[in-house]
């Protein structure tokens, strides 16, 4: 047994099985042999494609067959990896170009890969992934590693996985949703990494930022994993086994303490009502908004419906999309326009435009550049909107400019849906994400011409601190209670009460319990978590706040400058009767 | 040599699973078993050809069967596409 440690989300535990998972950007050796070679290398090939058969053949074996599904898949594999087109190919391009195999495979897969691309139907054009995790399959053989890929293709039994990677991206941690995934392990990512804002949820246990220590364990090692620390123990003794199991009902007896809330009505003790929203990703976490009792979803995250997929959804498919998730849902749903960029890439051709750099062309900014895509989404969100209570969120907006010039795209975009009689909700409320240091700074005009504000406060932290959330070395000014974070966040609180528009804080913080009192004496009163499963645990603590004397001692934290006084006065803060 | 016209019905086209199914069916005979549409020709016998059609639902094709076993397999190939390769809808 040993231990690895690194950041902990969540407040649960975790104990499985590791599954390790092949990172996206493993670089393929690439180099020309000698002639004399060819003949070996191709033999090599060769020998790679059949021990890629042999896998899959066992793997059938061991498929129940209740599964027949995922067998078919398995069985498809195998006859694509028999097939001569594609073995021949391979083996024609080491002859004829002189590569080693890996390379060859990985060209012979690309040039299968943009046939399929080119399909019009949908789901054929989905044959892309089985042609790359057959040829991914091939290149591990070649390799001599083993590793998995989450991506369509996988359909292997999940549960109770512990998944250890070096990062693990937006487009692949959708594939791991209601499948049973106990924890995540990754090298690289931070506290509000997109890897931990997925693990929170999930409601799972993560521990991010392990700086390549992930190589310490290997597939199938026992691993316990405790979100509230961060550590990581490898093959653990029976003991410490037993230890952690009672540590683990001993969470969960507490959290089903905290289900008696849900049905409780969410006020301060002193009589303040405070709106608790939870964010979703995917249709699927309708189910656990409803569970808590949550108010309604403060931030559906548009993105996921464009990811995993060579194109992008029509105005026909989003507009299904989202009037399921509002009829579902049946509360208040604040859609947030399409979000991609920065950490959220779509990692396809389609990416040429966007920048993964968190300064780039991202989000509001990628919408206004390519404004086919922006309309078809507003028109199918102005059309679901028809069917319940929705309201429309713009993502990191920084100028007058853009608003401006995103409110006269909803305009006219209106204007058309009228004109071709479509029912659409005309009085859909528009709101803006302040996440940008300069929005914050210049919130009125903002707050002058939106519906309602939103403070992303993951990107205001990372904007306004100047810290990268993908480089964990700079995690440590991470840093929520500076002084300049709190002056903006009650700034942005003010002039919206002002302007009486409505005020909404996103993000981690409005997730964790250590912050719920900073933020209601901060007069923030609507709080949308990424975890639904937090939600109750922040209303207990909502419950057991007075605001006014939380008020106070907020009022008495902006005017502290010393970092560890104000940490302390933060303790204070949470004692407090 | 025989031939027949033959519509693929199933929801999802000649995905990868439906062109499986087709591979094996074919690959119970000694007949040389070729479908062409949209333009291409692919031998039944190999599911990257299969695959490589792009026959979404809807599409006509023309199934060429030759050799000794052609009725038995043109008569089995022609009833797994009409029952859309074992697919629901």
């Amino acid at each position: 047994m040993f231990a690895i440690h690194g950041n902990g989300v969540g407040k649960s535990i975790a104990i499985g099985e590791a599954y390790v998972v092949h990172s996206s950007d493993l670089e393929v050796p690439r180099y020309v042999i000698e002639a004399s070679q060819v003949p070996n290398e191709a033999k090599r090939l060769l020998v790679a494609i059949h021990k890629s058969v042999s896998q899959l053949k066992n793997v059938k074996r061991r498929i129940p067959k209740a599964a027949a599904e995922s067998g078919a898949f398995v069985d498809a594999h195998i006859k694509m990896l028999e097939d001569l087109l594609f073995k021949d190919g391979a083996v024609h391009i080491v002859e004829t170009q002189q590569l080693n195999a890996e390379a060859s495979i990985q060209i012979h897969a690309e040039n299968l890969v943009n046939v399929f691309d080119n399909m019009s139907d949908d789901y054929l054009r989905n044959k892309r992934y089985d042609v790359l995790q057959i040829a991914r399959r091939v290149t591990d053989n070649l390799l001599g590693v083993t590793h998995h890929y989450l991506d369509q293709a996988n359909k292997e039994d999940l549960n109770g996985k512990i998944i250890v990677a070096r990062d693990l991206t937006p487009a692949e941690t959708i594939h791991l949703k209601n499948r049973g995934v106990a924890a995540f392990v990754t090298d690289l990512g931070g506290p509000i990494s997109h890897t931990a804002i997925v693990a929170r949820s999930m409601h799972i246990p993560a521990s991010v930022g392990l700086h390549g220590r992930t190589r310490l364990t290997r597939e199938g090692d026992r691993i316990i994993v405790d979100g509230r620390n961060g550590s990581v123990l490898v093959n653990p003794d029976e003991r410490t086994v037993k230890t952690y199991r009672k540590l683990q009902r001993a969470i969960r007896a507490s959290e089903r303490s905290l289900g008696k809330l849900a049905q409780e009505k969410s006020r301060t003790s002193d009589g303040v009502p405070i709106s608790l929203l939870s964010n979703i990703e995917q249709p699927s976490d309708v189910r656990a908004i409803k569970q808590v009792n949550a108010e309604g979803v403060g931030l559906y995250r548009t993105e996921f419906l464009f990811m995993n997929r060579p194109d992008f959804p029509g105005e026909e498919e989003q507009f299904q999309a989202y009037r399921k998730v509002i009829k579902n849902l049946g509360r208040p749903i604040t859609i947030r326009t399409l979000d991609i960029g920065g950490d959220k890439m779509l990692q396809d051709t389609r990416d040429e435009l966007a920048s993964s750099s968190p300064l780039g062309l991202r989000a509001v900014r990628y919408c206004l550049r390519s404004p086919d895509i922006f309309i078809m989404q507003l028109r199918a969100i102005l059309r679901a909107a028809a069917y319940g209570p929705a309201s429309i969120l713009i993502p990191m907006l920084s100028n007058m400019s853009e608003v401006q010039q995103v409110l006269e795209i909803i305009d006219e975009t209106k204007e058309n849906l009228r004109r071709e009689q479509k029912r659409f909700d005309d009085a859909i409320p528009v709101g803006g994400m302040i996440e940008v240091p300069a929005a914050a700074v210049s919130v009125e005009q903002f707050a002058d011409k939106l519906d309602f504000l939103s403070i992303g406060s993951n990107d205001l932290i990372q904007y306004t601190l100047a810290i990268d959330r993908i480089d964990d070395a700079v995690n440590y000014l991470y840093d929520p209670i500076h002084p300049a974070i709190l002056r903006l966040i009650r700034n942005i609180v003010k002039v919206s009460d002002k302007a009486g528009i409505p005020v909404s804080i996103c993000g981690e913080l409005a997730g964790n319990s250590r912050f719920t009192r900073l933020l209601l004496g901060l007069d923030l009163r609507i709080f949308s978590m990424d975890d639904a499963g937090s939600l109750l645990e922040i209303k207990k603590v909502v419950m057991q706040t007075n605001v006014a004397k939380a008020r106070r001692q907020v009022d008495k934290m902006l005017r502290t400058s010393d970092p560890a006084a104000l940490r302390r006065q933060l303790e204070h803060l949470n004692s407090l009767a | 040599m025989l031939e027949s016209p033959i519509t693929i019905c199933n929801r999802l086209g000649l995905h990868a699973r439906a062109a499986a199914k087709l591979v094996d069916t074919a690959n119970r005979f000694g007949s040389s078993i070729v479908m062409q549409c949209n333009g291409k020709s692919a031998d039944c016998k190999s599911i990257m050809q299969i695959m490589m059609l792009a026959a979404a639902q809807g599409t006509n094709a023309m199934l060429t069967v030759e050799g000794e076993d052609a009725h038995q397999a043109m008569e089995a190939i022609v009833l797994l596409v009409n029952d859309r390769f074992g697919e629901e809808e």
